[in-house]
Formats: C-alpha cells, structure tokens, sequence
C-alpha cells in the first residue's frame, strides 16, 4: 500500500513517468476486464480511457487502505455500468453483456461466462484473473466482504451449473 | 454439515481462504464437495488461461508504442529552432505516453495553408502566444492514434532569453483535450550568448499535464517569462503547418527557410523530409538537413568552404556537384536571394539523429562541427 500510495502521489503531482508506468502495467488488463462486461472491444477501449481519465480528475478519490489497482478498477466497474444506461436510457435493457452463446456451444468455459449475469463476471474476473483480495473487492464493488464472499460462491456455482448444462446438451446433440 | 451450507467454504477454499474446522472435515469427506472445488479450480484455471490468450496482443501494442517511443527519443539541437516529422510512430488513441520530436511550428514565418476548423476534427493546432511579446508559436497535434502527436520546439525570445517547449496529446474526452507540457526559459545573460536548444534537455523537463478546451484560452506559467496563452483550435486535417500564423508566404529579409524539403539527385529523391521544416533569419546562418545513409546538406546566403553556388527559383534550388545535377524542392519560397551556398557531405556521419533531422543554426557553428550539433 505504501508503494500505491508513493505511486499516487507522484501521478497527482502530475510525474508523467510514473503515471506512464501505471497505465502500461494496467491498461491491458483493464480493457481486458471491460471487455468482460461491455458489448463490444471498441466500448471496453472508450470505457478505459474514460476510467483512466476519471482516475486522473479524481484525485481526492483514492484511499490509501485499498490499491491503486483496486482503485482503478472499482471506477471501470461504476463506468461500465454508466455506459450501459447510456445505450439505454430507459433503463430496460439489463444487457449489460455480450452476445449470448447458443446452448450448444455452451461447452467453453468462456461462452459459460457470458452468460453469467455483469455483476457475477465482474466478481468472477477480478477474483479469478485479477487476484483482487476480498477486502479489495468489497472496495471496488461496495459490498462488505462477507457479502463478497457469499457472491463469489454463488457466481462460481452458477458458472459451473451453465457450464455443466452445456456439456450435458453437447454430449445430447451429438 | 449439509453441502449448501459449506459450498461457500468450498469457493473460499479457492481463494485461498481458511475455513472452519468442520467445513474442513465436511469437503474431505463429501465427494461432492470435492467435485466441486475441482471443477471451482478448473473453471478459475481456465478463465486465467482464456484471459490470457488476449493479452499478448494488448501488451504488444503497449510495448510497440514504447519501443517506437524510444526510438523517437533521439537527441539533436541547433539555435533558434527547429521542426521534424519524418518518423512514423503508432499511438493508440490512449497513449499516456511520451513522444518528442514529430511536427513543431515556430516562431516567424508564414501560414502556407490556413486549415479549415471542424468541431469534430481529429487534430488540435495549438498556438502558445508568449506574454509580453507578439511572439506565438504554433504546432498541430494529431489525435487520431497515428503520428504526429507530439511537437517540441526552441523560441528565441528576442533580448529576454531562450523557451524551450514541448507539447504532446495526451487524451481527449467530449471537448476536453488532454496535453502534456514541458516547459523551461532560460534569461540572457547580462554578457549575451547563444542558446543550444537540444530535445535531450527538455525530455528531462518534468511534464504537467493541463486540460484545453478548444476555443478557451488557458493560461500557462513560464517561469522567468510569465503566463503564456495557449489555445486550441481543432481541424479536419493535419494542416501544412505553419511557421508562424499570420505571416505571408513572403520570405522577410535574411530569413532562409525551408519547408518539408525534397531533395533530388537527377531523377531520384534522396532525402525527403516531409513534415519537417526550419527557418531562421541573418547572413550568417544556414539550414542544415541531415540524412542518416545519405548525408548533410548545408544551405546558406554566405558562401562559405567546401560551397557551391546553388540557383534559387521561388521554392526550389538548382545546383550541381560532382558533374550531378541537384535539385532541392520546398513546401514555400526559400529565400528572397536569387543564390545561395550548398555543400553536400556525403561522408557526414551521426548518431544522433538516426531518424533525419532538420534545423537552422550560425554556419560558423555547423562548419566547425563534423558532426550534427547536439
């Protein structure tokens, strides 16, 4: 933590090195990530830069008890859902995901993922690919950690039961 | 302990978590349980290995952009100023990265080409006007993603002292444009002297970044100088740039000046400088082009050893070495002389400029010199 904090504070101080550092260490995992739960590759490209932006007009916004990657992160998953309601102002659409896979191709880990709903993603990835601690992931989604905890098991079964369903229907449509 | 109850230690058991005593005996005894936590395991495995099948494209192009980055960071200086854009780089549209040399326009010349401005436009043309002074100086940054997004420079700020600046997109969000700055003025001292402005020196300027609105004035401080303005005006292309705004395509008296310049050796284009372009006024200056492979090219008012006399029409200089027949071609009228002094150094070696370079600097200077003045 000490070292995010030293980190942010030279970003704040407006050392384009160091900010440089960060972003080439984080902008590919983040777009990564936002490619998880926006709809296409280029909306995961616009909703990281506009993260990195907000996390460089924000500076009073980083505690120094979370990690800057926590940080980082947590403004993508407030940013993705933002862009979400800005494709549908009505709020209806509760897509907030990528084209759905049909059932029988559904035996991929991957197409099992996306069919999870955004929030089980978002969970899932920052645990499973970022290595976000619970008490990091509890700062980036806002929910006590045991409530993190109770989430996660619950995306997990829900993956495994949508990715056990398709390899049942594989195997029944050969 | 029933299997729903300890499902959840099972995912916690995932993570790396401890889990109670009970939980523990539960999962070694349950075959579900254990079912489970493999297939938790696999699923989490395999999510990381999807995960990364997508990364080495994302941080190659990372990586390109850093390595074309350093490569762009070459040194080179001349007096009074100097403008460059011959090296193709790749910035992606988020580039918080850090690009030097690459277009720049300065501080007395002319405006070739006036640009049509569009609210949409994916070029910014910013214009630094100093305090104090009805010096400016001009630069189009490109912020489509290509090259072209930074540009530095060196003004001579008449009986005050030396500026050196450097400007580079950073992002742009809605009307907001990021920049990063580099800045430094260095006051003449009471003795006079010269100024060597070298890029090396300003790379190792800290960078602050400012956001511009274009059509909003924002203001810059200069320390030694006071508040500059800097303005934004965004464009639909990358504008013919302009040494100086306002100015005529009228070259003023001693002014040498040489924009985007192709050089031709009977039929064939030998150093083609595009985007790149110097000027500077007085009888004892000269612009210098150097060419990495091909050699260096000095263009002077004054005759001076190792010379010959070259024939200037308008934008272009006739003239023959070697029993060869030259002709250098520019973007604009060179020069109100009707001749001016060329050598041609084809043994001329530096590294310092690997990419080409282009300037104006005393002939005195360059001539003592063997090598591009750093």
């Amino acid at each position: 933590m000490a070292d995010d904090r030293e980190l942010w504070e030279r970003i704040c101080r407006g050392d384009i090195s160091a900010f440089e550092g960060f972003y080439r260490e984080n902008a590919p995992r983040l777009q990564a990530f936002l490619g998880q739960l926006l709809s296409t590759p280029q909306a995961a490209e616009d909703v990281a830069q506009e993260t990195f932006l907000q996390l460089l007009k924000r500076q009073n916004g980083f505690r120094p008890d979370t990690s800057l990657r926590a940080y980082l992160f947590g403004i993508a998953k407030r940013r993705a859902a933002e862009w979400w309601r800005q494709q549908d102002p009505t709020g209806e659409a509760t897509g907030e995901g990528t084209d759905r896979p049909k059932a029988e191709t559904c035996s991929l880990v991957g197409d099992a993922f996306a069919k999870l709903d955004a929030d089980q993603r978002s969970l899932l990835w920052l645990r499973e690919v970022e290595g976000q601690s619970y008490a990091h992931l509890a700062g980036i989604l806002g929910i006590p950690v045991g409530t993190v905890r109770s989430r996660l098991a619950a995306a997990r079964r829900e993956l495994r039961q949508i990715w056990h369903d398709g390899q049942v229907i594989k195997k029944e449509s050969r | 302990m029933r299997c729903e109850d300890a499902e959840e230690f099972v995912s916690g058991l995932c993570d790396g978590e401890r889990i109670p005593r009970e939980a523990a005996e539960h999962i070694g005894e349950c075959e579900k349980c254990r079912t489970w936590l493999q297939d938790y395991a696999m699923l989490g495995a395999e999510l990381r290995r999807t995960a990364s099948l997508d990364s080495p494209k994302n941080v190659s192009a990372i990586q390109h952009l850093l390595t074309s980055t350093k490569r762009a960071k070459e040194k080179r200086s001349f007096e009074v100023w100097w403008k460059k854009g011959a090296e193709a780089m790749r910035i992606p549209r988020f580039a918080f990265v850090l690009m030097l040399l690459l277009i720049v326009g300065l501080s007395s010349g002319l405006v070739v080409v006036r640009a049509r401005s569009n609210a949409q436009g994916p070029v910014l043309l910013v214009t630094l006007k100093l305090p104090n002074s009805d010096l400016s100086w001009q630069c189009a940054l490109s912020m489509n993603g290509q090259q072209n997004g930074a540009c530095s420079g060196g003004m001579d700020v008449k009986k005050r002292g030396f500026l050196e600046f450097g400007i580079q997109f950073l992002a742009r969000q809605g009307d907001k444009i990021a920049l990063g700055i580099r800045r430094q003025f260095l006051p003449l001292s009471p003795n006079g002297g010269s100024f060597t402005f070298s890029t090396a020196d300003l790379e190792n300027l800290p960078i602050e970044q400012y956001e511009l609105e274009p059509g909003q004035k924002l203001q810059i401080d200069i320390e030694g100088l006071g508040k500059a303005e800097l303005t934004g005006e965004l464009l639909d292309h990358m504008p013919v740039l302009p040494l100086a705004p306002y100015a005529t395509l009228d070259p003023a008296q001693d002014e040498l000046r040489m924009i985007s310049p192709l050089l031709l050796r009977g039929r064939e284009a030998i150093i083609d400088m595009d985007h790149g372009s110097a000027t500077g006024t007085g009888k004892d200056g000269a612009v210098w082009i150097h060419a990495p492979g091909v050699g260096r090219l000095i263009v002077s008012a004054e005759n001076f050893p190792g010379a010959v006399k070259g024939q200037v029409s308008q934008s272009r200089i006739d003239f023959e070495i070697g029993g060869k027949q030259y002709q250098l071609l520019a973007g604009a009228p060179i020069t109100r002389a009707q001749d001016v002094w060329v050598q041609f150094d084809r043994n001329f070696q530096s590294s310092e400029s690997p990419g080409g370079a282009i300037g104006w600097a005393k002939l005195d200077y360059l001539l003592a010199k063997q090598a591009t003045p750093d």
